[in-house]
């Protein structure tokens, strides 16, 4: 694996020098810093019964359908598109430290990015004078989702990047996944035909898959062992799709 | 050169491995996941693990008897706020409850959530028929839970969530081998369960009680000669005549020696026969009409509004009324009763009055006398804070170390508060509940503490407020701008 941390120093430092990266992340904290806003809105008309920190994880699919595509779509994607994939795994690195690299770098920025986002409730807590706003259940909880699942979501980017040469497809493609992770479970375990008997075992696997009642589960500070298993199985299996998928694209070429 | 042998077989060959892996891989996830999804562990990690099941809950599901299904119809609607927050806590809340199912009993705790405007057809054949319900369902029985089962109020605010009490009360129902029987005496032109008149009709009532589980059924003693054995409960709702004497020996009888439970509805202006059973068991009915001059105790249809609630957290009755809840009772005429202070000391017996008028009603005794004018008389009409309705309940010997089982018996000074007319109103259903409750001892068996609902709100000037705002924004996205420009200085030099 020593190749591996070669790949992601590469891809980390590539991250931190680029100023792209920083217009991001800046981008990033401006949408989050609004949404933010617009929640403490409602807790400064009406005394509402949740922290605000569960109200700010429910709206976590705002950055993962929008940020993970544009953080992903380049990594694969890009590199075929100039020939320079080949080029690298022509050197004694494989398949899979070349996709294993570029996915920690994708998912270090990533966490990166919800990480800074703590400075909203810090700046929150100074300005109201109440510790609860700091309350340690949510918090941990919330950001213990954010970490999960973001391996599934950066694994699904990477996979998008890994089947098409155009960044945009790539982007496209990444959406759409995660758009059917997130709401399509939840509209396929609520279809009439599923309330057969017959499809009992089916319709209770896709409701336990549901991501929107993981946040809930995780902002209470519950953690389900079977939504972590359903992250982290998934995040390899899409990395595993992405090797191969790599693989197939050189081999057709 | 074979064809097998060249670099088109080579490749189609590596490009059916690589499909084919990828088929085992994705087997293996699902397959991992169905084998994870039956072998589960679950963590609160929150302060003092303030979201498990109670130890007691979970000894009830551990002896769970039946499957149990249950449909939530509160719709996910993002646009109101406390029902979307209603809908999350219950459905975490069940998440709960078919978790620990899973872990300890053979029997499934099945959670659907259905939204009956879109899903019509589903629910018509479910027979539910209407939204923010959580209806639970054995091959035997079904139960309904309202959103105001769920929650505690104050002050017209939600202040805790008492949803495992009411969840595992229900369960405890439904999965019962046997349905609670709840009979109405008849046979003295009393209000009837199969009446749907408008006025004395009880059919609502009737649907009511057995959405709730309970099976109703009348009852003349003139013809069966005793009380059936699986009575859990006898309602009297308005008789307009008199309860012949081996009738009341009878209700007295089983009042006393068989622990019974009593409901007596007693509307004002008729003669009912059971003033002295009420009289031993130290309630006091009147031969009067209730007046209350008070504005906030009349309705603008002139109907009487009641809404003094007195606290008693033994019987529970009264719970979701006082606090300042706001609910109240809409009725019409009403007589007085009353705890009986002449009664001799009787330790055994505890009777406590629940609702009462204002200070500003009269009991009006000379109701029966035509062309005058109801007006106070004194030293001949009651006044002040009458009473309305009155429980009284055998207890166990202080000295006694076991728990006995007492009679209750519950009077209501107005049968209105039930009719179909009626029974509509929130309060007036509330209180019925709560007293058939009560009387049937249903709550008494679980002790799940309420869970307090915390309330967040920003008490910030408009100035801090707008600088909160501008830190939020401006402050840690111009700390990353800051870091950034710093990045691309050191690299130009």
């Amino acid at each position: 694996m020593r190749h591996y941390f070669t790949i992601l120093a590469h891809e980390v430092r590539t991250l931190l020098y680029h100023p792209g990266t920083y217009i991001a992340a800046v981008l990033f904290l401006l949408v989050m810093g609004f949404v933010f806003t617009g929640i403490l809105d409602d807790y400064s008309r009406a005394p509402q019964e949740t922290a605000p920190a569960v109200r700010f994880f429910q709206v976590f699919w705002i950055p993962v359908l929008f940020m993970v595509p544009l953080l992903t779509m380049k990594s694969f994607a890009e590199e075929r598109r100039l020939g320079t994939l080949e080029t690298l795994l022509t050197t004694p690195v494989s398949t899979a430290e070349v996709v294993l690299g570029k996915f920690s770098a994708a998912y270090l920025f990533y966490l990166t990015l919800w990480g800074s986002t703590l400075g909203f409730h810090y700046i929150l807590q100074l300005y109201a004078r109440d510790t609860r706003y700091l309350d340690s259940g949510p918090l941990i909880g919330g950001y213990l989702f954010i970490a999960v699942s973001g391996l599934l979501f950066v694994a699904v980017g990477i996979l998008a990047s890994a089947l098409t040469r155009s960044q945009a497809v790539a982007g496209i493609l990444c959406f759409t996944f995660l758009l059917g992770l997130i709401g399509g479970l939840s509209y396929v375990s609520e279809l009439g035909t599923l309330r057969q008997e017959f499809f009992s075992p089916v319709r209770t696997a896709l409701e336990g898959l549901r991501i929107p009642g993981h946040v809930d589960d995780f902002t209470r500070g519950i953690v389900d062992t079977r939504q972590l298993f359903f992250y982290l199985t998934g995040c390899i299996l899409a990395l595993i799709f992405s090797i191969l998928g790599v693989e197939a694209k050189i081999l057709n070429s | 050169m074979a064809s097998y042998d060249s670099f088109r077989a080579a490749r189609l060959i590596r490009f059916v491995n690589l499909i084919l892996q990828a088929v085992l891989f994705l087997a293996l996830f699902i397959g991992l996941n169905y084998i994870a999804l039956n072998h589960t562990w679950r963590f609160d990690l929150s302060e003092s693990r303030r979201y498990s099941l109670s130890a007691e809950t979970r000894a009830y599901l551990a002896n769970l008897e039946r499957d149990v299904r249950i449909y939530v119809t509160i719709p996910a609607d993002g646009a109101d706020a406390e029902l979307e927050q209603a809908r999350r806590d219950i459905m975490a809340l069940l998440r709960e409850y078919t978790y620990h199912a899973g872990k300890v009993t053979q029997h499934r705790i099945d959670v659907r959530s259905l939204d009956i405007y879109q899903s019509r057809r589903d629910a018509e054949e479910l027979g539910l028929d209407q939204p923010n319900q959580v209806v639970l369902v054995t091959d035997r029985h079904r139960h309904v839970l309202a959103l105001g089962d769920f929650y505690t109020t104050r002050d017209l605010q939600i202040e805790g969530f008492h949803g495992e009490a009411a969840l595992t009360a229900a369960i405890l129902d439904v999965t019962k081998a046997e349905k609670q029987k709840i009979y109405f005496l008849t046979g003295h032109d009393e209000m009837r369960p199969d009446d749907v008149d408008r006025r004395r009709g009880l059919s609502g009532l009737r649907e009511e009680l057995r959405q709730r589980n309970y099976d109703v059924a009348s009852l003349d003693l003139t013809l069966s000669r005793q009380i059936p054995e699986d009575a859990a409960m006898v309602v009297v709702a308005s008789p307009q005549k008199p309860v012949r004497p081996f009738e009341e020996m009878l209700l007295r009888d089983y009042l006393t020696t068989r622990a019974g439970r009593l409901v007596l509805m007693i509307d004002p202006g008729v003669a009912h026969g059971l003033e002295n059973l009420a009289l031993d068991w130290g309630v006091r009915i009147y031969d009067n009409v209730i007046y209350d001059l008070d504005p906030r105790s009349l309705t603008e249809t002139n109907d009487t509004r009641l809404w003094r609630f007195l606290p008693d957290p033994e019987s529970g009755i009264t719970d979701n009324f006082v606090n300042g809840s706001g609910l109240s009772l809409i009725v019409g005429p009403a007589r007085v009763v009353s705890d009986d202070l002449a009664r001799s000391v009787d330790e055994g017996l505890r009777v406590k009055k629940l609702i009462a008028t204002s200070k500003e009603a009269w009991g009006e005794s000379s109701y029966r006398l035509r062309n005058v004018l109801p007006s106070y008389t004194p030293e001949q009409d009651l006044k002040g804070e009458l009473g309305v309705m009155v429980i009284s309940e055998r207890l166990k010997p202080a000295n006694l170390p076991l728990s006995v089982r007492g009679g209750r018996l519950a009077v209501l000074g107005t049968a209105d508060l039930v009719t179909n007319d009626r029974i509509n109103t929130v309060g007036n259903l509330n209180l019925f509940l709560a007293t058939v409750r009560w009387a049937i001892d249903q709550d008494n068996r679980l002790n799940i503490p309420v869970r307090p609902i915390e309330r967040f709100q920003l008490a910030l000037s408009a100035d801090e407020l707008m600088r909160l705002r501008v830190g939020l924004l401006l402050g840690v996205p111009g700390l990353v701008a800051a870091m950034g420009l710093f990045v691309y200085w050191t690299r130009r030099n």
